[in-house]
């Protein structure tokens, strides 16, 4: 992309009265989806697994983000770390499916053997049958790339490129946001976890679930009891938008029963629950007793899969006597992101129309959507090398 | 090639070895391979010897075995690691 006029990107990187969203091709060309998937989700904290997914010391388990192979560890000492899954023998994928390692991952084509922290330990036959040395084999310097990582909120997130600053520092507003429940100690409940496939890009889902316009049009079983106007919206220029509920309520067992509340919130989230979408594609959710989180793994440039876990207090996530309240909250949730799919499915289909200009956003009530897209068009912007816009 | 008295003493070991790689188990393979590279070194064959330890080696590992270690003593001792 040569320049902001030529691109379209000049548009999008205005206030949001004045601007319009990113154009057609950002949806339908797997060009762009290519160039997206270096500037975008390879150079900043993208999410994809989640720590549950390794449980115990010694689990390792693949992943692929946009096709790159990686490795999830679940270290003996406790901490998870993300490796490219990679051989640097002669390039073999290392691990094909979810195992427990008990002291190294094997290549299984000539065995060169790695720890769980990634180190060459050994290369069998390298010099020779029976001579597991060779002097130009150095093992120190042929260990696992280690991909940079960090773990919050139950999620696994990866900075591919390894040029993004540090998470700390790219969390911080949200992490003040949601100070209360950055030290809480969640649980997830693997059996209810589910997954969504959609046919849309990765970028619909985030757009959609970031406002609450949709709210009474698209999830009328909300307009009891969280009304359009109860809700308000949440934006940081440069790394997450949402929307938040001031009449959140808690879901009951046929008994009148409630999952218990997270130790030590404030009063504020007796009755609010806050819907963040973390950039590019994590989809956030915490409620006083429950959290959830939405991994958006980008399959193509029409398909997605929406993986979501939902998060509680440990007794809640694991005793049998609140199974059933689990498997409720889980299918309230699928409910109501399964009615969000006929919409970004359709807004990706709407794309294919070459008279589409963008859009126009409501500067009220769309502006957490064009946070995104100016996020969007920033990081492309960057990496092409031509200066941003306002806004 | 001559097929020394040892090699035929071993075809009984290459059979259990075929059958341990079939079900990919690793710590039968690990006990094999060590078995295998005692029998070499009793036949003062160290080539073969440490070609069976290096196989017992990766099997002892990938199983999380304590054999490991010796393992490694015996190929050091040899000079092959």
């Amino acid at each position: 992309m040569s320049s902001l006029e030529s691109n379209g990107l000049s548009a999008v990187l205005c206030d949001v009265q004045h601007a319009r969203g990113l154009p057609n091709s950002h949806y339908i060309s797997d060009s762009v989806f290519e160039e997206e998937k270096r500037s975008v989700l390879f150079d900043s904290w993208a999410g994809i697994a989640f720590d549950s997914d390794v449980p115990s010391a010694g689990d390792v388990k693949p992943v692929k983000l946009l096709g790159m192979p990686l490795i999830v560890v679940r270290d003996h000492d406790g901490s998870i770390n993300v490796y490219q899954n990679t051989c640097r023998h002669r390039g073999m994928m290392l691990v094909q499916e979810p195992v427990n390692v008990r002291k190294v991952v094997r290549c299984p084509y000539h065995s060169w053997c790695y720890d769980l922290k990634g180190e060459l330990q050994v290369t069998p036959h390298v010099g020779g049958p029976g001579c597991n040395s060779h002097e130009s084999i150095d093992r120190e310097n042929l260990g696992l790339h280690k991909i940079a990582c960090a773990v919050w909120l139950g999620v696994v997130f990866v900075n591919v490129s390894g040029t993004a600053e540090p998470f700390e520092e790219y969390t911080a507003d949200l992490r003040a946001r949601w100070g209360e429940f950055d030290a809480l100690n969640l649980h997830g409940d693997p059996d209810t976890s589910f997954e969504l496939t959609v046919n849309t890009n990765w970028k619909l889902a985030v757009e959609n679930y970031c406002e609450s316009y949709h709210l009474p049009w698209i999830h009328p079983g909300l307009n009891s009891y969280s009304r359009l106007e109860d809700h308000y919206n949440i934006e940081q220029r440069g790394s997450y938008s949402g929307q938040g509920t001031a009449v959140y309520q808690q879901l009951k067992s046929s008994k009148g029963e409630t999952f218990a509340d997270f130790a030590g919130l404030s009063q504020k989230w007796n009755t609010a629950a806050e819907y963040i979408a973390l950039y590019p594609n994590v989809l956030l959710g915490v409620h006083r007793d429950h959290t959830f989180a939405i991994l958006l793994e980008p399959i193509a440039t029409n398909q997605t899969i929406e993986r979501v876990a939902l998060f509680y207090t440990k007794e809640c996530a694991t005793d049998l006597a609140y199974q059933s309240l689990r498997e409720k909250n889980a299918a309230l949730w699928k409910g109501v992101f399964e009615e969000d799919i006929f919409v970004v499915e359709g807004m990706q289909s709407g794309r294919q129309g070459q008279f589409f200009d963008g859009g126009k956003f409501s500067p009220v009530m769309d502006s957490p959507t064009h946070n995104f897209h100016h996020w969007v068009a920033k990081k492309l912007s960057r990496s092409s090398g031509v200066a941003g816009g306002s806004g | 090639m001559k097929t020394t008295l040892w090699q035929q003493e071993h075809k009984e070991l290459e059979a259990q070895l075929l059958r341990a790689h079939k079900l990919s188990e690793s710590s039968l393979l690990a006990n094999l391979y060590t078995r295998s590279a005692d029998l070499a070194e009793q036949n003062n064959d160290v080539d073969a010897a440490c070609f069976y330890l290096t196989q017992a080696l990766i099997y002892a590992l990938e199983a999380g075995l304590a054999d490991d270690e010796m393992l490694v003593k015996r190929l050091s001792l040899y000079g092959r690691i």
